[in-house]
């Protein structure tokens, strides 16, 4: 009896003792922000700064939070965009879900606008923009309707076992790279110049040339991680596609989230 | 039988000394380290050299090697019924502070290791003092318990599901929200969001310091129990007051470290 007693408490105490895994959170979110406000002008960062209170990356997982409180549930249905059959933007799937949040709040703010609204209002619109055009970015936040690509609905697995692609996508900027901080990940992804930068990424500076991109880059992702690919088996090629994508589609939207930021505050 | 319990209480009490993320509590330091003066920034140097943010978790660290099992009790903030702290021996970490800033004080006339460690152990124990996790106030009995409590992952709509999270790891988990987060970043973030609160942060003593961190601890104690359903804003809008307790930690680092290097 005193050993059986013994083991249970041994058991109860390794039992306790077990650290429940640290989920990944929004890494991709706050390397996004953290790059896009090495590229803002002083008086960008300045205002940003002046409104949020802290630095784009402490809060680029806002959205996220606080998508199932009142009165933000609205934001819930918005941290994506539905593609049209020809790889744009659904205008009216969601009013443009978050390729429409973002660019109503960048006209919000646009043109001076922000000097007219209250602190609050502007905070509040710098908030949706930091987090929905980003969200537009990641290959999954890009819906693709039935109708027009009923391939696309499918899992991957992991080990055997049926894992979500969107999942997998979500923390694909963070895929086998376990600790590492936004620095060392904007060392490593943010290198092109900014002639290049202006010529290659924003473009028009338009969010619906941005939605274009970004759809073909969603079919591009697709493409690597088809179904049922079991993604704890990847080939180096397999992995550095992924990367490929993910990285690339991280600096986009830093590049265009800083493009947007100097311009509302020019 | 009575063993058996002593065992699983033994259990409970340590293993959830509790703490920031190591790189929010190199945040912390690097906090501090903004607004030390040269001599205290020297006197680091002299017994910490450069690579002292390696020993931000040193207790935990050495408790982790299991070179000093005896520190896994000292993490915690110990206060009687008005706040004020109690002194258990050897079970303080607010003793512990006290005692290594002594050695630190009097760092000319003590050997070099000594003085590393005691300054390893305020750094450390200064961090987790300010953790709200580790405050423990006579009368309030799941205060010295890892209690768990039940939260709404969301407050509306499809998401509004409950999980239930351990009170060490919910304050753990804020430091998590930004995973990528360098030590720098978290200074300057801290710096940037809370710099101009530096100067009531940094007023007072080690004891009222202590007592400030109990009536804040004891505030939420009161209504965070076993039996408390959080909802989802209330966890969001908490994370202020986590932010906080790092930034009181850092510039209040700052003020022992510079008196002791006077």
């Amino acid at each position: 009896m005193k050993n059986k007693s013994l083991f249970i408490a041994l058991a109860l105490v390794a039992i306790l003792g077990v650290q429940s895994a640290k989920a990944w959170s929004g890494f991709g979110h706050g390397a996004i922000n953290y790059i896009a406000e090495q590229h803002l002008n002083p008086k960008a960062k300045a205002e940003c700064r002046r409104y949020l209170q802290h630095t784009l990356s402490w809060h680029a997982s806002w959205m996220d939070h606080w998508r199932a409180v009142p009165p933000y549930q609205y934001t819930n249905s918005l941290h994506s965009f539905t593609a049209t059959a020809d790889g744009g933007i659904n205008w009216k799937s969601r009013k443009g879900g978050a390729a429409g949040l973002a660019s109503r709040s960048i006209k919000k703010l646009s043109n001076g606008k922000y000097k007219n609204m209250s602190d609050s209002l502007v905070r509040y619109n710098l908030l949706l923009i930091i987090h929905a055009l980003p969200d537009m970015h990641c290959p999954v936040h890009v819906s693709f309707s039935k109708k027009d690509f009923p391939e696309y609905k499918y899992n991957l697995r992991k080990n055997g076992k049926k894992f979500s692609r969107h999942k997998f996508w979500d923390a694909s900027p963070a895929f086998n790279r376990e600790g590492w901080t936004y620095e060392e990940y904007a060392a490593y992804v943010d290198k092109m110049k900014p002639k290049a930068v202006k010529r290659k990424i924003i473009k028009d500076g338009k969010i619906n040339t941005w939605g274009k991109d970004c759809v073909k880059q969603a079919h591009k992702a697709l493409a690597i991680t088809t179904k049922d690919k079991d993604v704890a088996e990847l080939t180096k090629k397999e992995q550095k596609a992924v990367w490929a994508v993910a990285d690339g589609q991280v600096v986009k939207a830093a590049y265009r989230l800083a493009y947007v930021l100097n311009e509302i505050f020019k | 039988m009575k063993k058996l319990f002593l065992i699983v209480a033994l259990a409970l009490s340590i293993s959830v000394a509790n703490a920031w993320n190591r790189r929010a509590d190199e945040g912390v330091v690097l906090l501090a380290e903004k607004h030390l003066t040269a001599e205290a920034k020297a006197m680091l140097n002299k017994y910490l050299g450069d690579s002292y943010l390696d020993d931000v978790h040193y207790l935990y660290d050495l408790e982790e090697r299991n070179a000093a099992s005896y520190t896994k009790s000292i993490h915690y903030l110990h206060l009687d019924k008005n706040l004020q702290p109690a002194k258990v021996e050897g079970n303080n970490a607010l003793v512990e502070i006290e005692s290594a800033m002594q050695v630190v004080r009097n760092h000319k006339s003590q050997s070099k290791e000594v003085v590393a460690t005691a300054l390893r152990t305020v750094i450390n124990l200064m961090c987790d003092i300010h953790n709200l996790s580790n405050v423990r106030i006579e009368g309030v009995p799941h205060s010295s318990l890892d209690f768990k409590f039940t939260w709404y992952k969301g407050d509306v709509g499809k998401r509004k599901a409950t999980a239930k999270i351990s009170w060490a790891k919910f304050w753990d988990a804020y430091s998590n929200w930004h995973t990528g987060f360098s030590g720098s970043l978290w200074a300057e973030d801290l710096e940037l969001s809370l710099g101009s609160k530096r100067a009531e942060f940094s007023k007072g003593s080690l004891n009222d310091w202590a007592s400030e961190i109990g009536g804040v601890a004891n505030g939420l104690y009161a209504r965070i129990n076993p039996e408390y359903e959080m909802t989802r804003r209330e966890r969001n809008e908490l994370e202020d007051l986590n932010c906080e307790m790092m930034a009181r930690a850092g510039y209040r680092l700052a003020v022992l470290l510079n008196s002791a290097a006077k």
